[in-house]
C-alpha cells in the first residue's frame, strides 16, 4: 500500500509542480536552520577526536577564594597548590589530568613566540601547558614520537609536542623529533608530533605542548592565599555514573585543605565541577543554568520550525480544498478518513523528506561558512580559523535528528489541513467546486 | 475601496488565517530581533570620548627564569625598574613617537577593569579606576573643562581626583565638582580638581564613570619584570602622516634590539584599532550582528515565500472573479494596486495582535540593557525598521502574481468557470 501511496504521490509532485517548489524550498528553509542548531551542539558535546571522553569527563575550571572577613573575593581558575591539595589526591576517578587554558595564556602571560634554533624567524603561537595525564585523557594522533612521561613533567624536563602544521612552519617536515625549538627564548627538546586539532575542539587545541613545571611564572602565578590561579583539571571519571561520589570527594578535601588556611577559603559552586558536555554549551560570561541554555536552544529551534509550518500550513490548506472533490469521490467509493489522512501524509512525507534533503545540504553549508561564529569561544579569544572536518557533519545522529525533524515538520503543516478537509460529507465534496 | 476588501478578506477568512498568523508570528518576532540593531545605532550617534588614531600599544615581553636569555637579580633590586625606564625612555627619543603614557588597565578597549565606589549626600555609585601619567589625555585627546595644557594636566592630577563627566552629572546633576569634595566608599574626603568629556567604554555603550588619577613611576622600583609587566601599560601616539601600515612593522624592526634590556623583550607594536575589534569579539557584538542579520533574513525569506504561495494560489482560484473585474472597466493597474492593498491590510490586521506583544516584550523587560536602557526613541526605531522591512517583504511577494494577475485575458478569464 505504502509503494502504491509514493507512486501516487510522484506523479502528483510532478503534476503540480509550482506547489511541489515552494513546499520543498519552505521545508528546506525550515530544516537548515534547525538542523545548524542540531549540528553545532552535536560538535559541542559529542565524543570527537582528541576529546573522545567528553561524556565522562569533569571539567573544574573556576574557583572562588573567600577572604574570612567578608572582605572581598579572588575570582579566577584553580592553583597548582589547590590541585596538589584537592585534585590529585582523588581515588575515584580513573585519571585526573590538567592544563592551562590556551587562549587565555596570552593575557597573561603576554604573546608567546616559538622559533627554530638558532633562527630569528618567531612565530606566534597558541601554547598548552598541561601535565603528562593530559595525553591520557585526551586521545592525540601521534604521527611522530610520543608525549613527555610523568617522570619528564615531574623533573620539569623541557621536552614540547608540537602540531603538525607548527612543524611543517618552521621545519619544513614533520619528522623533527630531537629537534630544538624555543619557546619565548626557553629552549624545548621535541619529543612528538601530532595531527593537527580543530580549532572547535575548545579543550584540546594548541599549537605546541610543554609541561606547565617548565613555565614557573605560570606555576608561581596565584592569588587569595596560594588557592586561585589558572590551571583547569579535566577529572576522567570510570563511568558518568561516578560523577557524584566524584564531587562529594572533592567537597571533603576542600574541606580538609580549607581547615589550614587562614586568610582565605576556597569556594567552590554547587554541583561542582559540571561535566565537559554540560561547560560545553554553557556560557561562562552570561552564568545560565544548564537547563536555562538547552530550554533557550529549544524555544528557537521551536520558532525555527514553527514560522515556515505556518507557510506550509498554509500551502497545504488551500491544496486541500482543490482535493475535496476527489476526496468525496473516495468515499463515495468506500473510503474511510483514515485510509485518506494516510494517504495526505505519506505524499506530504515525499516532500518533506525531499526539503529535508535540501535543508540538510544547506545547514552544512552554513555550518561551514559560519564556523568561527558558531565555534569560537569568544571569552578565550582564540583566533585561528575553524576547520570543519567531514565525520563532524555526516554521522548517525546527525541524520537521525534530521529525520526527526523532518517527520515533526510533516506532522505540524499537513495533519490539520488534511483532517479537516477530509470531514467534509460526500455530497457536500462533491458538488465542491 | 478599503470597506469592499475588507468584505473580500472577511468571506475567503479560513484562507486567509494562515497567513495573517505567520505575519503576526514574524512581525512580533522581528521587532526583538532588530532592537539589537536599534541600540547599536543609537549608541553610535554619540561620541566616544577619546579618539585612537594614531595611537598604539606597546606590548613588551619577559623572559622566563629558565630561559637562555635570562639574567638574574637580587630580590627587591632597582635594575628591573630601571630597564624599564630606560625602554620607555628610548621609546620617547623615537622620531616618529609624538607623547607616551604609562598606566595600569587605563587604555580604551582595555577588557579588565578596577572598580571603587564614591558617594555624595545619599547618592552612591560606582566607578572605574584608571591610573594614568599625565600624556594620557594628550596620547587619547581625552578634554577637561578649563585648560589642556601640559602643566595645567600635571597639576590637576596631582591636586586631586579627575572624574568624567557622568560622575558629575550623578552626583550633582547642576553644579559642577570641580573644587568640590566627594568620598570615598569608608568616607574618606576626597578633592575634584577637574571634569572631562563624557567617556564611553566602546562606540556601542552609553558613557562610563571613570576617575583619573596618577600612576607613579616610583612604585616600579623593587618589582622584578614579571611584576612590573603586570602593573604597566605602555601607550603612544605617532605623528600623524605616518601611513598606518608601515609604521608598526618599521617601528618593531628598529626597536626590537634598543627596547631588548636586561630580562625585557619587545613583543609587539599593536594599533589601538586591533583592540577595539577584540573587545567587540569577547562582548559578542560581531556574532550578535551576525546571528541577528542571519533570524533577519530568514525571517524575511519565509514572508516572501509565504506571501508569494498564497497570492500565487489565489490567483489561480479567482480568475473568474478578476476576469469580470476587467470586464466591467477595471484597468490593469487598478488590479494590481488592489492586490497590494489586500497584502497590507492582511498586514495591518497581523499588527494589531504584534503590537500587544511588542507591550508585553518591553514589560516583562525582555530586551536587554546593557549598552542602553529601553527608551522611547529605541522601541520607535524598533518599529519603524520592522514596518519597512517586513513591507518590502510583502511588496516583493506580492509583485509577481499582481503582475501576472493583470495580465490574465478576460475571455479565458471567464471561460475558466
Amino acid at each position: 500500500m505504502i509503494k502504491v501511496y509514493l507512486k501516487q504521490a510522484w506523479q502528483l509532485m510532478k503534476q503540480n509542480r509550482f506547489y511541489s517548489t515552494v513546499y520543498i524550498l519552505g521545508t528546506g528553509l525550515a530544516i537548515s536552520l534547525v538542523m545548524v542548531i542540531a549540528i553545532v551542539y552535536h560538535i559541542k558535546t559529542a565524543d570527537m577526536a582528541p576529546e573522545v571522553n567528553r561524556h565522562r569527563t569533569l571539567v573544574a575550571n573556576t574557583a572562588v577564594a573567600e577572604h574570612v572577613n567578608g572582605r572581598g573575593t579572588n575570582n579566577a581558575y584553580l592553583s597548582y597548590h589547590t590541585i596538589k591539595e584537592c585534585f590529585y589526591t582523588l581515588k575515584t576517578p580513573e585519571c585526573v589530568a590538567v592544563a592551562a587554558p590556551v587562549g587565555l595564556l596570552k593575557f597573561f602571560m603576554g604573546s608567546i613566540f616559538a622559533n627554530k634554533e638558532g633562527e630569528n624567524d618567531m612565530h606566534e603561537v597558541y601554547l598548552g601547558c598541561t601535565d603528562a595525564n593530559y595525553w591520557k585523557v585526551f586521545r592525540f594522533s601521534f604521527l611522530e614520537g610520543k608525549p613527555y612521561s610523568e617522570e619528564e613533567f615531574q623533573s620539569g624536563y623541557q621536552k614540547a609536542v608540537l602540531s603538525e602544521s607548527l612543524a611543517r612552519k618552521m621545519f619544513g617536515k614533520s619528522d623533527v623529533v630531537g629537534s630544538v625549538v624555543q619557546v619565548n627564548g626557553t629552549d624545548y627538546i621535541v619529543g612528538g608530533v601530532v595531527k593537527d586539532v580543530s580549532t572547535a575542539m575548545t579543550e584540546s587545541y594548541a599549537d605546541l605542548w610543554v609541561p606547565f613545571t617548565t613555565v614557573p611564572t605560570l606555576v608561581n602565578l596565584s592569588m587569595g592565599e596560594n588557592l586561585v590561579g589558572f590551571f583547569t583539571a579535566y577529572i576522567l571519571a570510570k563511568s558518568p555514573s561516578d560523577f557524584d561520589a566524584i564531587r562529594q570527594e572533592i567537597d571533603r578535601n576542600k574541606e580538609i585543605m580549607n581547615q589550614s588556611q587562614k586568610e582565605y577559603k576556597l569556594k567552590l559552586g554547587e554541583n561542582y565541577p559540571p561535566s565537559q558536555t554540560i561547560l560545553s554549551i554553557t556560557n561562562v560570561q552570561e552564568k545560565k543554568d544548564y537547563k536555562d541554555i538547552i530550554l533557550q536552544y529549544l524555544f528557537i529551534a521551536l520558532i525555527f520550525l514553527l514560522v515556515p509550518a505556518v507557510n506550509l500550513l498554509g500551502l497545504t490548506s488551500s491544496r486541500m480544498q482543490e482535493r475535496i472533490e476527489e476526496f468525496g469521490v473516495r468515499k463515495a467509493f468506500g473510503a474511510n478518513r483514515p485510509v485518506l489522512i494516510n494517504q495526505v501524509l505519506v505524499e506530504n512525507l515525499l516532500l518533506t523528506l525531499l526539503g529535508g534533503l535540501v535543508g540538510l545540504l544547506i545547514s552544512y553549508m552554513l555550518v561551514w561558512m559560519f564556523a568561527e561564529t558558531l565555534f569560537s569561544d569568544s571569552f578565550f579569544g582564540i583566533e585561528a580559523p575553524v576547520t570543519i572536518s567531514p565525520t563532524m557533519l555526516i554521522n548517525f545522529s546527525v541524520f537521525f535528528s534530521a529525520l526527526c525533524v523532518c517527520i515533526l515538520l510533516n506532522l505540524l503543516s499537513s495533519l490539520f489541513p488534511v483532517w479537516n478537509a477530509s470531514r467534509k460529507q460526500i455530497v457536500e465534496a462533491l458538488n465542491d467546486k | 475601496m478599503i470597506k469592499h476588501l475588507f468584505k473580500l478578506i472577511n468571506k475567503q477568512w479560513r484562507k486567509n488565517v494562515w497567513i495573517v498568523l505567520e505575519l503576526f508570528l514574524v512581525i512580533s518576532l522581528f521587532w526583538y530581533v532588530v532592537d539589537f540593531f536599534s541600540v547599536l545605532f543609537i549608541n553610535s550617534r554619540t561620541p566616544v570620548g577619546f579618539d585612537i588614531e594614531n595611537t598604539y600599544k606597546i606590548n613588551m615581553g619577559v623572559y622566563s627564569p629558565n630561559s637562555n636569555n635570562y639574567t638574574q637579580h637580587e630580590a627587591g633590586s632597582h635594575e628591573p625598574a630601571e630597564n624599564f625606564l630606560r625602554i620607555i625612555e628610548r621609546i620617547r627619543q623615537h622620531p616618529e613617537v609624538e607623547v607616551v603614557s604609562l598606566g595600569h588597565l587605563h587604555y580604551p578597549y582595555c577588557l579588565s577593569s578596577s572598580n571603587t565606589n564614591y558617594k555624595l549626600d545619599s547618592v552612591i555609585i560606582s566607578t572605574q579606576i584608571l591610573s594614568v601619567t599625565p600624556e594620557y589625555f594628550d596620547v587619547f585627546r581625552v578634554k577637561l573643562s578649563k585648560s589642556n595644557d601640559k602643566t595645567y594636566i600635571e597639576n590637576a592630577l596631582r591636586e586631586g581626583l579627575i572624574i568624567s563627566k557622568t560622575i558629575n552629572d550623578e552626583l550633582s546633576p547642576d553644579v559642577s565638582l570641580i573644587g568640590k569634595t566627594i568620598f570615598k566608599y569608608d568616607d574618606t574626603p576626597t578633592f575634584v580638581s577637574e571634569v572631562t568629556n563624557p567617556i564611553k567604554r566602546h562606540e556601542y555603550s552609553v558613557p562610563t564613570n571613570y576617575i583619573f588619577i596618577p600612576f607613579e613611576e616610583k612604585s616600579l622600583f623593587g618589582k622584578n619584570e614579571q611584576e612590573i609587566w603586570e602593573n604597566v601599560d605602555i601607550c603612544i601616539r605617532a605623528r600623524s602622516g605616518k601611513s598606518a601600515q608601515n609604521f608598526p612593522a618599521s617601528f618593531k624592526k628598529e626597536m626590537k634590539n634598543e627596547l631588548g634590556i636586561g630580562n625585557f623583550f619587545l613583543a609587539d607594536i599593536v594599533p589601538m584599532d586591533n583592540l577595539r575589534k577584540e573587545i567587540f569579539k569577547m562582548e559578542s557584538i560581531y556574532k550578535s550582528i551576525q546571528y541577528r542579520s542571519a533570524f533577519t533574513v530568514f525571517f524575511l525569506v519565509n514572508i516572501f515565500l509565504g506571501i508569494i504561495a498564497t497570492f500565487w494560489l489565489r490567483i489561480e482560484k479567482r480568475k473568474g472573479e478578476i476576469g469580470i473585474r476587467i470586464a466591467i472597466g477595471s484597468t490593469r493597474n487598478q488590479i494590481q494596486v488592489q492586490m497590494l492593498m489586500e497584502s497590507f491590510i492582511l498586514m495591518l490586521i497581523a499588527l494589531i495582535p504584534a503590537i500587544i506583544v511588542w507591550v508585553n516584550i518591553v514589560r516583562s523587560d525582555l530586551l536587554s540593557t546593557t549598552y542602553l536602557p529601553v527608551t522611547s526613541e529605541r522601541i520607535a526605531i524598533n518599529t519603524v525598521i520592522t514596518l519597512v522591512l517586513v513591507i518590502i517583504a510583502i511588496v516583493a511577494g506580492t509583485w509577481y502574481p499582481a503582475q501576472r494577475s493583470a495580465k490574465t485575458e478576460v475571455a479565458e478569464a471567464l471561460h475558466y468557470e
